[in-house]
């Protein structure tokens, strides 16, 4: 929306029809494409025609017992455009909203397509999630699609169980067979469908059937995982020996390989298609600071998250 | 003589005298050095009395209970206490906002007052039977602590010499005794002769170290601080609203809401991913949490949306965001400038 940021208080976040737990921020650019039609002889502008807006929503949040887009393909993915987020905002008179209140506005936006899914993984903070919808329905439902009593199914929160994924939560990881052994300090997955659309006679809004949205092919997925460097002897033989000592495993880096992390609540981001396109070496100076080396990954149409 | 060429001689001479009878008196306020010795000599006192029979004493919670039991003084009461502290910032901040309409100004100011009589009145009643308590009968002690060493005859602490009729004369000193009000010190840091002396000499004005000065001393200094920080800040207020201590505190309050905002703004912009997103949903939980982000907009941003609100409804269907008139006028509105 233009020039200025407007600030919502929101109550709550269903995405399909559910409440989504965890969420730490939603964003949401409108693009409101307006156009003056010019006529000569006046100076008046006698009308001006608006285009259906086109929306792209970011939610981030914390992983809690699931993602957000729990199984599939990419192929999955990209062929589904009929996700459905509604956004609960009161306002600031209320204790609570509530179904039988009514006193609640509910932004509705449906026909929703993935455009990006990102994940970051750190061991020093929570794990968490990006994900980036785009759509051309922007709607205000009084009761409808966007009821709110589905918050009421939002899972009860006991402050003794765990409820959001930390780094303990990572249970198994496999970054292909060419890297060396190290403590995993940091992975960063992201990965963007450029979904477009095809306009049609007949039809202002973009059709939301997967013939008329289309992702940009190839998906690629980057992957960017940082190890604090262990005194390992394949480390030496691997990255710094020069080609021509003729003990460089040249082959596997030119190898498509795997990556995958695997999720204590049985969700599990796989990426096949790997290339390893760089490796980033910090650290290590005088001060005392460790070694990071930081694996930096290409993997072309092969994002899966089972 | 002008009250505020008293006021500047006391704090220049570091006294001011009081007469009792035939004794000319010189009362020294407060230095650091004598409130923190008072202040321990307050908690051996309350550390003396921990274990004395509590029958001699009125504890808190029963002063409390009692209060509450009479009717003089109930949750309510204290409820209100608060919001009129609450109101006298609000007030102070529209004193600022209003400060060059003059009926509006005075309308102000008379609330102010009334308010202020009220919150005193409050305060008498919530301090019923206090004189009963253990902590009463500290400060008692405390305050006469003070006074012995702070009250001078011919260079010579007063308590020293007079060994009799104490109690008398604690009593009468104790009520000719005078603090300077944050107000009457601001009051004399705007007279022409102090600013001469503070941009002359600034913080060794009383020529010694601020860790010798007296109170009063350092909260002309203080104060002066403050105002040569304000008179420093980009958005400076007139002089007039500088000059008026109601109306300056309104100007503080103002600008420090304006910094919490803008502090909260940026760590929002610092949590969302998409940088030129025009909408941001925050998550609010309770009414004070809604205000506050509702707080981040700009007032026509807000009437925009309590109007969508409204118009939405009147409607029992579902409507493009576009077509909601307020938000309609905002695309466009916000299309001018392209």
């Amino acid at each position: 929306m233009g020039n200025q940021r407007v600030f919502y208080a929101c109550q709550g976040l269903a995405f399909n029809g559910k409440p989504l737990a965890g969420v730490q921020s939603i964003s949401v650019n409108t693009e409101n494409n307006l156009y003056p039609v010019e006529k000569f002889g006046s100076y008046d502008i006698p009308e001006i025609y608006s285009d259906i807006p086109r929306v792209r929503i970011s939610v981030s949040r914390i992983i809690d017992n699931s993602l957000t887009y729990p199984v599939g393909e990419f192929e999955d993915i990209i062929a589904d455009h009929s996700h459905k987020i509604c956004l609960f905002t009161g306002s600031d008179t209320l204790e609570n909203l509530s179904d039988s209140s009514g006193n609640y506005v509910a932004v509705f936006f449906k026909n929703l397509s993935i455009d990006s899914v990102s994940y970051n993984f750190n061991v020093d903070n929570f794990l968490t999630e990006d994900i980036e919808f785009i759509g051309f329905h922007k709607e205000i439902s009084p009761s409808g699609d966007c009821n709110i009593s589905v918050m009421e199914d939002l899972p009860s929160v006991e402050p003794s169980s765990q409820n959001v994924l930390a780094r303990q939560d990572i249970s198994s990881y496999d970054l292909g067979t060419s890297i060396p052994s190290g403590i995993l300090n940091s992975v960063s997955i992201s990965t963007t469908f450029n979904v477009n659309t095809v306009q049609e006679f007949g039809k202002a809004r973009s059709n939301y059937e997967k013939t008329y949205r289309y992702p940009t092919l190839p998906i690629v997925t980057t992957i960017s995982a940082s190890i604090l460097y262990q005194n390992d002897a394949s480390f030496d033989d691997y990255e710094f020996i020069y080609p021509s000592s003729g003990i460089c495993k040249e082959k596997n880096v030119k190898d498509k390989t795997s990556v995958s992390f695997n999720l204590c609540n049985d969700n599990s981001i796989e990426c096949s298609g790997c290339i390893l396109s760089n490796i980033d070496y910090a650290g290590g100076n005088t001060d005392g600071s460790n070694v990071i080396i930081t694996y930096n990954y290409n993997c072309y149409n092969g994002f899966k998250v089972s | 003589m002008d009250i505020n060429y008293k006021t500047l001689s006391r704090l220049i001479d570091g006294y001011y005298n009081i007469h009792i009878g035939k004794y000319k008196l010189k009362v020294v306020p407060t230095s650091i050095d004598i409130e923190n010795k008072a202040e321990k000599y307050y908690e051996h006192i309350i550390d003396e009395l921990k274990y004395d029979n509590n029958e001699d004493w009125l504890a808190e919670d029963r002063r409390l209970f009692i209060l509450q039991y009479h009717n003089i003084w109930l949750p309510e009461q204290e409820k209100q206490i608060e919001q009129s502290f609450k109101d006298i910032d609000k007030l102070k901040v529209q004193l600022y906002y209003n400060f060059h309409l003059v009926d509006t100004k005075k309308l102000i100011k008379d609330k102010l007052t009334q308010i202020q009589n009220e919150i005193n009145s409050l305060h008498y009643q919530k301090y019923t039977f206090y004189e009963f308590t253990k902590e009463s009968y500290a400060s008692m002690l405390k305050n006469r602590y003070i006074i012995e060493n702070t009250v001078y005859y011919k260079d010579d602490l007063f308590f020293k010499i007079k060994k009799r009729n104490r109690l008398y004369y604690f009593n009468r000193i104790n009520s000719l005794m005078e603090d300077l009000s944050v107000k009457n010190i601001r009051d004399l840091v705007n007279t022409e002769e102090w600013k001469n002396l503070w941009g002359a000499a600034n913080t060794q004005v009383f020529d010694k170290p601020i860790l010798k000065c007296n109170k009063e001393q350092k909260m002309a200094i203080s104060v002066s601080q403050m105002l040569d920080n304000i008179r420093q800040h980009p958005k400076c207020p007139d002089e007039d609203i500088i000059k008026d201590s109601d109306a300056l505190d309104g100007w503080i309050i103002h600008q420090n809401e304006e910094q919490k905002k803008e502090k909260r703004k940026q760590d929002i912009e610092n949590s969302i991913k998409d940088k030129n997103a025009g909408e941001v949903f925050i998550m609010a939980n309770s009414p004070e949490e809604i205000k506050s982000v509702m707080s981040l907009n700009d007032p026509q941003t807000n009437k925009d949306i309590r109007e969508m609100q409204k118009y939405v409804k009147t409607q029992n269907k579902d409507i493009a965001w576009q077509e909601v008139p307020s938000m309609r006028q905002r695309i466009l509105r916000e299309h001018k400038s392209d």
